[in-house]
C-alpha cells in the first residue's frame, strides 16, 4: 500500500518549476529549485520566497491566553500585534482573545497536546484550533522583500512600523493574510499565512510582482542554511 | 537617414547624452541618428525636424515648444502607443514613431484645409452644427468619430506589465530643483526619512539647463548629498498625479503608480512657462525659454539658428546670451519692459543684434514654420516691422506649477503685484518652496526650500518649528526680488490665436462662449473644454482666466480658478489597473483534474472540474455503481463551546437542541427579513463541538454573518472558526459507495452501525477522517473529510479502493443533474434575494415554535397568508426540449401574454430520459400537481406540468441502503 503522504497548495507549483521533494513529518517538501548556494545567494542579496506550508499553525481564542500561555511555556503572551519565541514554537497575538501558535511541521501534534492539556485545566471557554492544513504559508526572504511586498499590500513594511517579530493581518493582493515578521539572522523575512486554496494564486502573483528585483524560488535546504 | 550633426553642438556642461554611442530610429519611416540620452524630440531637433505633429483640430502643423512634456505639440504614435511625448520619452533603437493627426504624410495633411473653415466651426461647433436632423445623427457621428481622438490604439496589442507600489515617508517632497532639494535634506537633517520626487531623470530641475551654464554653484552638491544621505531616497522620472486628504499622494514611473503615504509634504513643484497669445503663437519654431535651453544645455542642440527673444524679465537677456555663446545668431530681444527697469543685462550681444524696449511680438510669420516675426511698441500704434528668423523665444514669465497644491485644498490667490497665482494659506502638514511659492532668486529658492524641510520636520515632531521671524525675513526677500512674469497675457492681432493648444481653441472661441452667457470660469472650462486636454490646463488655464475677467469686467481675482483634480498628467488605464490580481482559489485536487481530462469551470472564486467528458455517463456511474467528487469547496464552519446549540437555533431557521452526538441535520439560513441565504449539513460531534457546512461560494459570508451576531450579542459561551481550507471534501456517492469506504476501513459501516444522516470519525487508509453520511445526490452517499494536505493521497486511495467497483469521479455539472432528479434546491440558483423557506417548498424545516430566530417575524406572517409563489418541480411535455434557466413562464391574456413565473433549474435526466426541472409559479396553480402552464421558448410557448417531490426515488429508498 502507499504511504500517507501529505502536500503543500504548493505542491504542484513547485513540480512545475523543476523542486526536488524531501519528506519531513509525511510531508512532502520542496528541498530545492535549484543549486542550494545561488538560492541562498538570492536571498541574501535581493529576495527570495518559499513555501513553509507544513509549518504548524494553531489558534486559541479565549480570555485564557495569559494563563494558557504561562502553563505551557511558562511565559507571558506576547503584546497585540507583536510576536514571542517560546519553546518550539512561535506565539503571535492577534486580538486580546486571540492567539497564533507557528510551529515546525514536526512539532504540531506535541504542541497541540501541551496546549489541550493545559487548556483542560482552566476555567472557561478556549477553543484551540490546528489550522496548519488550511493556511498556506508563504515567506519572502532577503532585503528586498519588503518593497515587493509594498507592491501587494497597503501596509508599511519599514522597520519602525515592521519590526522583527511583528504580526498584522491585512489583504495582500486582494487576498486576506496574516503577516509575520521572523527575521533569519540578519536577513529579513515576512510570512504570509493565508487561504491554503489560494496559496498557488498567491505564489504567481508575488512571484509576477518581484520579477524586476530578481525574486526567484528558494529551497528548504537553503532556508535552513541561511 | 536624417543628418542629426545639422543642430547638434560641441559637448556641454551637463548634457546628458553619451556621444560614444549612436543608434537609430525611425520617424515617419526616415531613419534618424540618436544618440543614449537623447528623446525622441532633441534627436529630431538635431536633425532639424521641427515639425513633429499636427494638431487636433485644425490639423495644424506643431513643433517642441516646451521640451518640459507641459504642452500637447509633440504628441506622437511610438509603435502600437498614441500620444506619446517625444519631449519626455528616450529614443530607442529601432523606435518607430510616427506623427498623429495627418494623413496621409505630415508634410501633405488632407485635413489641413479644416483651418480654412475656421470661422465655420467656432467653440461648441459640433454641439451646435450636429444636433439636427437627429435621422441624421447615426452618419455624422460615424464621420466625427473617424476624424475626431488623439492618436490610433491597436487594440490587438499584446498587455504590457503594469505595477503599484505603495510607500510611507515622513516627508514627501515634491520636485528636486534647487529648493526640493535643500528642503529634502533640511528635513533629513532633523531626522525624518524623505522620499524626493522628480520628474526629470536628474534631480536639480531649472538649474540643470538654466543658461548660462554654471561654472560650479550649489547645484551638483545639493544632488550628491541628497544622494547620498541615508535618510533619503530620491525617485527620478517620477510624476505625481495627485494629493488627497492626509496626504496621500499618486505617482507613476513608467509602468508603475506609487501611492504614497506622507507625514508631511513640500511642495517645491516649480513652475511653468507662460505662453503669450499673438498671432500664430504656436508655429512650430515658437519656443518657451525652457526649451531653448534645455535643447542647448541638456542635449547640445541648437533650438534654431536665428533667434528673436522675446522677453518681460531679465532672464531672457540670459538665454539670448546664452544662445550666441552656442552659435545661435540673436538677432534681435524684444522687451516689454523700459530699458530703466531692466536689471544687469550686461551681457553683450553681438552687434548685428537689434534692442527692442517697450516692444513686444505682434505675429509669428512663416509658412509651416518660423520664418521671421513682427514685431511692434507696446504703446504706440504703428505698423509692426518684420525680423527674419527661424526661432522665437517666448520668455515672458511663469505660471506656478500649483496644481496639487490646489488638490491639496490650498487657498491660492492671484498676486497682482508678482502676476502669478501664489499660495496664500497651507492646509495642516503641507508646504510649499521655490518658484511654486513665487521664489524666482536662487539664494530665497533654497532658504525657502530649507525653511519648509524644517517646517515639516517640526510638524511630525522631530524638530522645534523654525522662529516666526525667520519666515517673516524671507517673505520680505521675496516680495523684495526680482519680478519674473509679465501682467500681460496677449497682444492685439488678427489672425490665429491659440489659447489652448490642446483642442484648437482661439482666443475668439472664448470671447464667442463669453458672449453666449458662458461667462464663469467653470462654465467656460465645460463649453470650451480648454484645459481639458493633454496639457491638463498648465498652457491654457490662466491666460484663460485672464481674457475670462476682461470680457466680464471682472478682476483676475473675482473670477476665480477651475478645479485642479486629479491627475495632473495623463495617466495610462494601465498603470492605474497595476498588476493583474485576480485571486483564484484551487482545490489540493486541482493539479489531479486538470491531468485526468476534466472541464475546469468557474465557480465564485474556485476552480472546479465541471465534467471529466460525459455528464450523462457520470450520472449513470453514481446511480448504477460508485462516483466520487471533490467537494472541498464546501464552507466548513467549526463551533465550540455549550452556547453552540443556542446559537444555531437564532441563526437557522431549524431546531439543533435534541440533535444528538453523532447525527447530522439539513438547515437552513434566513436573514432577518426571511430570505434564504445559505443551507447546508450541520454535525454535532460532541456536546460541545459542532460542523457545518455551508454553500461553496457562502463559506466567507456566513463566517463574518456569524461573526457579527456573536458580537451584538448572542456569542455567549461560543466560539465560530472558519475551517473552510482546514479539510477537503469529497462524496463518494452510488450504491457501491459502502463496498468502496469499506476496503479502507475496519470501522462497521453497515447501516444499523452508521446509518443515514449520522456522522462518524473513521480512519481511512492511515488518515483520520470525519464521514458524513448525507445524499445530496439521492444514493447511498458518504461525504469524508479529510485533512487537506492529505487530500491527494486520500482520493488516489479511494479511487484505488473504487477500480473494481468502476468507480467514476464526476464534476459539477453531473452533480447539479443528480441533485435535480432528487429536486434539490441550489440557493442562490433557485432561491433569490426574495425567496424564503416556506415558498421555496421547505415549510418543513421552518420551526416557528421556538424562540426568537433571525427571520422568524416575517416568516410568521408568510405562514399566516400563505406563499403568493412557489417553488415546484416541472416537466416538458413535448419530449427532448430543455428550457434554458431564467425563461419566463406565461400565460395567455387577451391582452398579450402575461409573467406569472420563471424557471430555475432544468436538464435532461439521463435516468429518467425526460426534462426536468424547478420553477416558481403562483401558489395555487403550483399547488396542483398535473396541472399545466407554457414557457416562452424562442417566441413561442411550450406546455410543462406541475410536478411535486424528487422525480427521482421519491420515498428515499436509496439513500438509507
Ligand atoms: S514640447 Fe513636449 S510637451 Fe511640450
Amino acid at each position: 500500500m502507499t504511504e500517507l503522504y501529505k502536500q503543500t497548495p504548493l505542491h504542484a507549483i513547485a513540480a512545475q518549476a523543476g523542486a526536488q521533494f524531501t519528506d519531513v513529518d509525511g510531508w512532502q517538501l520542496s528541498q530545492r529549485f535549484s543549486a542550494v548556494e545561488a538560492e541562498t545567494a538570492a536571498a541574501r542579496a535581493a529576495v527570495a520566497l518559499t513555501d513553509l506550508s507544513a509549518n504548524g499553525k494553531i489558534t486559541i481564542e479565549g480570555h485564557q491566553l495569559e494563563a494558557l500561555t504561562a502553563a505551557v511555556w511558562q511565559a507571558t503572551a506576547p503584546a497585540v500585534g507583536a510576536g514571542a519565541a517560546a519553546d518550539k514554537a512561535y506565539l503571535w497575538r492577534l486580538r486580546p482573545d486571540h492567539l497564533l501558535v507557528t510551529t515546525a511541521p514536526e512539532d504540531v501534534v506535541a504542541t497541540l497536546t501541551r496546549l489541550n492539556r493545559a487548556a483542560a485545566a482552566l476555567d472557561g471557554l478556549l477553543t484551540i484550533t490546528d489550522l496548519t492544513h488550511g493556511r498556506s504559508e508563504l515567506w519572502l526572504v532577503g532585503p528586498a522583500s519588503a518593497e515587493v511586498l509594498g507592491r501587494l499590500c497597503g501596509l508599511n513594511f519599514g522597520p519602525a512600523a515592521f519590526p522583527n517579530l511583528a504580526v498584522r493581518q491585512s489583504s495582500v493582493a486582494k487576498t486576506a493574510q496574516i503577516i509575520l515578521r521572523r527575521d533569519i539572522g540578519q536577513t529579513p523575512a515576512f510570512a504570509l499565512l493565508g487561504a491554503a486554496s489560494l496559496g498557488a494564486y498567491l505564489w504567481e502573483t508575488v512571484m509576477q510582482a518581484g520579477q524586476d528585483v530578481g525574486l526567484a524560488p528558494l529551497g528548504r535546504q537553503a532556508v535552513l542554511g541561511l | 537617414m536624417l543628418n542629426n550633426a545639422l543642430y547638434r553642438l560641441e559637448p556641454q556642461a551637463g548634457e546628458t547624452i553619451d556621444r560614444a554611442q549612436t543608434f537609430t530610429f525611425t520617424f515617419e519611416g526616415r531613419a534618424v541618428i540618436a544618440h543614449p540620452g537623447d528623446t525622441i524630440a532633441s534627436a529630431l531637433a538635431a536633425a532639424g525636424v521641427h515639425v513633429i505633429s499636427r494638431s487636433f483640430k485644425y490639423h495644424r502643423p506643431r513643433g517642441v515648444m516646451c521640451m518640459a512634456g507641459h504642452c500637447p505639440n509633440c504628441l506622437v504614435q511610438v509603435g502600437d502607443e498614441p500620444n506619446v511625448r517625444a519631449c519626455q520619452t528616450p529614443a530607442e533603437p529601432d523606435m518607430v514613431v510616427k506623427p498623429q493627426n495627418v494623413w496621409p504624410s505630415l508634410k501633405k495633411d488632407a485635413m489641413a484645409f479644416t483651418g480654412l473653415f475656421s470661422r465655420f466651426m467656432p467653440v461648441g461647433f459640433y454641439y451646435k452644427t450636429f444636433i439636427r436632423p437627429q435621422a441624421m445623427w447615426p452618419l455624422f457621428e460615424r464621420i466625427l468619430r473617424r476624424i475626431a481622438g488623439l492618436g490610433k490604439v491597436n487594440p490587438a496589442t499584446p498587455p504590457d506589465r503594469y505595477d503599484k507600489q505603495y510607500l510611507h515617508t515622513d516627508v514627501a517632497v515634491v520636485g528636486g530643483g534647487p529648493a526640493g532639494l535643500s528642503a529634502a535634506l533640511a528635513a533629513a537633517e532633523q531626522g525624518a526619512t524623505v522620499s524626493l520626487f522628480d520628474e526629470n531623470p536628474q534631480p536639480g530641475g531649472h538649474w540643470r539647463y538654466a543658461l548660462p551654464a554654471p561654472d560650479d554653484g550649489p547645484l551638483p552638491d545639493l544632488a550628491a548629498q541628497a544622494e547620498a544621505h541615508p535618510g533619503i531616497t530620491v525617485y527620478p522620472e517620477t510624476t505625481v498625479l495627485s494629493c488627497y486628504e492626509d496626504n496621500w499622494l499618486s505617482a507613476r514611473r513608467g509602468n508603475r503608480l506609487f501611492k504614497i503615504r506622507a507625514g508631511a509634504v513640500i511642495f517645491a513643484t516649480g513652475a511653468y512657462d507662460r505662453p503669450l497669445i499673438f498671432d500664430n503663437d504656436e508655429l512650430p519654431g515658437v519656443r518657451f525659454g525652457g526649451a531653448a535651453q534645455r535643447l542647448l544645455r541638456l542635449y547640445g542642440v541648437q533650438p534654431g539658428k536665428r533667434a528673436i527673444v522675446v522677453t518681460a524679465n531679465d532672464g531672457g537677456w540670459r538665454i539670448a546670451a546664452g544662445l550666441q555663446a552656442a552659435g545661435v545668431s540673436v538677432v534681435a530681444v524684444v522687451d516689454e519692459r523700459p530699458e530703466s527697469e531692466a536689471g544687469a543685462v550686461s551681457h553683450v550681444l553681438q552687434a548685428d543684434a537689434r534692442v527692442f524696449w517697450r516692444h513686444t511680438i505682434r505675429a509669428a510669420r512663416g509658412a509651416g514654420a518660423v520664418e521671421g516675426a513682427d514685431i511692434a511698441p507696446l504703446d504706440a500704434q504703428v505698423r509692426p516691422q518684420f525680423i527674419a528668423g527661424d526661432l522665437i523665444v517666448i520668455n515672458i514669465g511663469l505660471t506656478p506649477a500649483n496644481g496639487l497644491l490646489y488638490q491639496a485644498q490650498t487657498k491660492i490667490s492671484y498676486n497682482e503685484d508678482r502676476a502669478e497665482f501664489l499660495p496664500e494659506t497651507l492646509p495642516a502638514g503641507v508646504f510649499a518652496a521655490g518658484r511654486v511659492a513665487g521664489s524666482h532668486a536662487g539664494a530665497t529658492e533654497l532658504a525657502e526650500g530649507r525653511l519648509a524641510g524644517r517646517q515639516a520636520a517640526a510638524f511630525l515632531g522631530l524638530a522645534p518649528a523654525p522662529p516666526s521671524a525667520e519666515i517673516t525675513a524671507l517673505a520680505g526677500q521675496k516680495a523684495a526680488g526680482p519680478k519674473r512674469s509679465s501682467a500681460r497675457v496677449d497682444v492685439p492681432g488678427s489672425q490665429k490665436r491659440f489659447v489652448c493648444f490642446c483642442e484648437d481653441v482661439t482666443d475668439k472661441d472664448l470671447e464667442t462662449a463669453i458672449a453666449e452667457g458662458f461667462d464663469s470660469i467653470e462654465l467656460l472650462k465645460r463649453y470650451s473644454t480648454i484645459s481639458m486636454g493633454p496639457c491638463q490646463g498648465k498652457m491654457c488655464a490662466a491666460n484663460t482666466i485672464h481674457l475670462c475677467a476682461r470680457h466680464t469686467g471682472q478682476s483676475v481675482a473675482q473670477t476665480g480658478t477651475t478645479t485642479a483634480r486629479p491627475p495632473l498628467a495623463p495617466v495610462s488605464l494601465g498603470v492605474l489597473a497595476g498588476q493583474n490580481m485576480e485571486p483564484v482559489k484551487r482545490t489540493a485536487l486541482d493539479a489531479w483534474h486538470r491531468a485526468n481530462g476534466a472541464g475546469m469551470m468557474v465557480a465564485g472564486l474556485w476552480m472546479r472540474p465541471e465534467h471529466y467528458g460525459n455528464p450523462p455517463a457520470e450520472v449513470q456511474a453514481v446511480r448504477e455503481r460508485v462516483g466520487l467528487i471533490d467537494v472541498s469547496t464546501l464552507g466548513k464552519l467549526q463551533l465550540t463551546g455549550p452556547g453552540a446549540p443556542d446559537f444555531l437555533d437564532r441563526i437557522y431557521v431549524n431546531k439543533w437542541q435534541k440533535l444528538g452526538v453523532g447525527r447530522v441535520r439539513y438547515g437552513v439560513m434566513c436573514n432577518d427579513e426571511g430570505v434564504v441565504m445559505n443551507d447546508g449539513v450541520t454535525a454535532r460531534l460532541s456536546e460541545t463541538t459542532w460542523y457545518t457546512t455551508t454553500t461553496s461560494s457562502g463559506a466567507g459570508a456566513i463566517f463574518e454573518w456569524m461573526q457579527w451576531w456573536l458580537q451584538s450579542g448572542w456569542g455567549g459561551e461560543v466560539h465560530v472558526t472558519n475551517i473552510s481550507e482546514v479539510n477537503a471534501a469529497f462524496n463518494l456517492a452510488g450504491p457501491r459507495a459502502r463496498a468502496v469506504l469499506q476496503k479502507l476501513t475496519d470501522a462497521d459501516l453497515l447501516n444499523e452501525a452508521f446509518p443515514y444522516m449520522h456522522v462518524r470519525h473513521l480512519t481511512l487508509a492511515g488518515v483520520a477522517c470525519m464521514v458524513m453520511r448525507i445524499g445530496f445526490t439521492g444514493e447511498l452517499s458518504y461525504e469524508i473529510h479529510c485533512p487537506t494536505g492529505a487530500a491527494h493521497y486520500v482520493w488516489e486511495r479511494l479511487l484505488d479502493a473504487g477500480r473494481d467497483f468502476g468507480i467514476a469521479p464526476f464534476g459539477v455539472e453531473a452533480q447539479r443533474i443528480l441533485r435535480l432528479e432528487k429536486a434539490h434546491i441550489i440557493v442562490g440558483q433557485d432561491t433569490d434575494a426574495l425567496s424564503d423557506p416556506i415558498s421555496a417548498d421547505m415549510a418543513w424545516a421552518v420551526k416557528l415554535d421556538k424562540a426568537d430566530f433571525l427571520g422568524q417575524r416575517p416568516l410568521r406572517q408568510v405562514a399566516q397568508d400563505g406563499p403568493a409563489q412557489r417553488l415546484v418541480g416541472f416537466t416538458m411535455a413535448r419530449p427532448g426540449l430543455v428550457p434554458d434557466e431564467g425563461l419566463q413562464i406565461v400565460r395567455p391574456t387577451a391582452a398579450g401574454p402575461e409573467i406569472i413565473g420563471w424557471v430555475t433549474s432544468s436538464r435532461h435526466s439521463p435516468t429518467l430520459n425526460q426534462t426536468i426541472g424547478l420553477c416558481w409559479l403562483p401558489a395555487p396553480l403550483a399547488g396542483q400537481p398535473g396541472a399545466t402552464f407554457t414557457i416562452r421558448m424562442n417566441g413561442k410557448l411550450e406546455e410543462a406540468r406541475v410536478h411535486h417531490g424528487p422525480f427521482y426515488d421519491p420515498q428515499g429508498d436509496r439513500l438509507r441502503i
